[in-house]
């Protein structure tokens, strides 16, 4: 049955059902929650810990969700502050520069047991990296997630229009990366 | 001729685009990420985990097991302490004069009279001697100022009286 994200807010509301909708919410959309933090994060452990983090957090926080936003854009919002933190985290921990955090980023897809794409592929990833994380977010998020921008520029909160004009730019950054190697 | 190789320059890069956004729109979507086996199936196991431990072991945090071991050793470094100077109490304070003096009265066949002076108050001593109540600092005082008496200090009549006392009849001590 596919549970819409109403049925899922109905059951959390009532104290009888609250695990099972809680449940219901985490199969619907664990999987989207891994995948948009393991692009910006690029290593399973991490990416696991942090999309659990994500629903521990959801769960904490559920009384505060007023239906203002959909479920799966504060959700979303949620995951991809998480997962910001962690690179900002990070990046103070090991005293890394934007480049370097690129490097790391990179070494530890090549090293990646569970990452197998081709050369190709590889190079769109390294391509990816080289751009600023806010960019990164927004194209993964419209390139493999499939999101429209208009559900995009709620999770992150941003106008459209300036959404189209990073996509533009991180596209074009990406072609003249794979152009030029 | 230079403007055929700017042409086939365009016509490359032209390629070149059409070559790289077709690979773009190729890709888009698709994962070449992976992850353990059966690695979501026992995703939420582990989110439940979490937070039903979250919930119960607030009290297991470090920083809590910290500063409530901190505060045991606090209390029982000031219970040592107030023990300590309670015993200290009782031994200095504990007995009253008349206790002392009864204790000294039942046992004063195996105490010797200086143990008995020993641990007498110097003003105790002279109060005990008909002196009246003595203020103990000035007693003191006057102590270290006394030189013991010698026999050469009592006088004839003293030595007299004395042996009258202890039943010697007049003259008996020519003999001694």
């Amino acid at each position: 049955m596919n549970w819409t994200d109403e049925d899922i807010i109905d059951k959390i509301k009532d104290n009888k059902t609250v695990d099972y909708g809680f449940n219901l919410l985490m199969e619907k959309y664990q999987e989207k929650v891994y995948w948009v933090i393991r692009r910006m994060v690029i290593d399973h452990e991490s990416s696991d810990d942090i999309a659990q983090e994500t629903f521990v957090k959801v769960w904490k926080n559920l009384d505060k969700f007023k239906g203002e936003s959909k479920l799966y854009t504060w959700i979303y919002r949620i995951a991809t502050n998480e997962a910001l933190t962690h690179l900002r985290k990070k990046k103070r921990r090991f005293f890394l520069s934007i480049g370097d955090i690129e490097n790391e980023l990179m070494s530890t897809l090549e090293a990646d047991i569970y990452y197998s794409g081709d050369v190709i592929q590889l190079k769109l990833q390294k391509a990816i990296l080289t751009l600023p994380e806010k960019q990164r977010l927004v194209f993964n998020m419209k390139y493999f997630e499939e999101l429209k921008f208009r559900e995009i520029a709620e999770v992150l909160e941003v106008t459209v229009g300036s959404l189209k004009a990073q996509y533009h730019h991180a596209v074009k950054k990406i072609e003249k990366y794979l152009k030029e190697d | 001729m230079k403007g055929s190789n700017k042409k086939d320059d365009q016509v490359v890069d032209q390629t070149d685009d059409y070559v790289v956004s077709d690979f773009l729109k190729q890709s888009s979507g698709q994962s070449e990420f992976k992850t353990p086996d059966g690695y979501f199936d026992g995703f939420q196991k582990n989110v439940q985990d979490k937070i039903h431990h979250d919930k119960k072991v607030w009290w297991q945090l470090p920083q809590i097991r910290v500063a409530f071991s901190g505060m045991a050793c606090i209390i029982v470094i000031v219970a040592i302490v107030n023990n300590m100077a309670s015993t200290n109490e009782v031994v200095q304070y504990d007995f009253s004069k008349d206790e002392l003096i009864a204790y000294f009265s039942d046992n004063i066949d195996e105490i010797s009279e200086n143990d008995i002076i020993d641990v007498m108050l110097d003003a105790d001593l002279l109060e005990a001697q008909g002196f009246g109540e003595v203020d103990s600092t000035k007693v003191k005082s006057k102590i270290n100022e006394e030189v013991p008496t010698s026999l050469y200090d009592i006088s004839d009549e003293e030595i007299y009286e004395y042996m009258l006392d202890e039943g010697y009849e007049d003259g008996d001590w020519d003999n001694l």
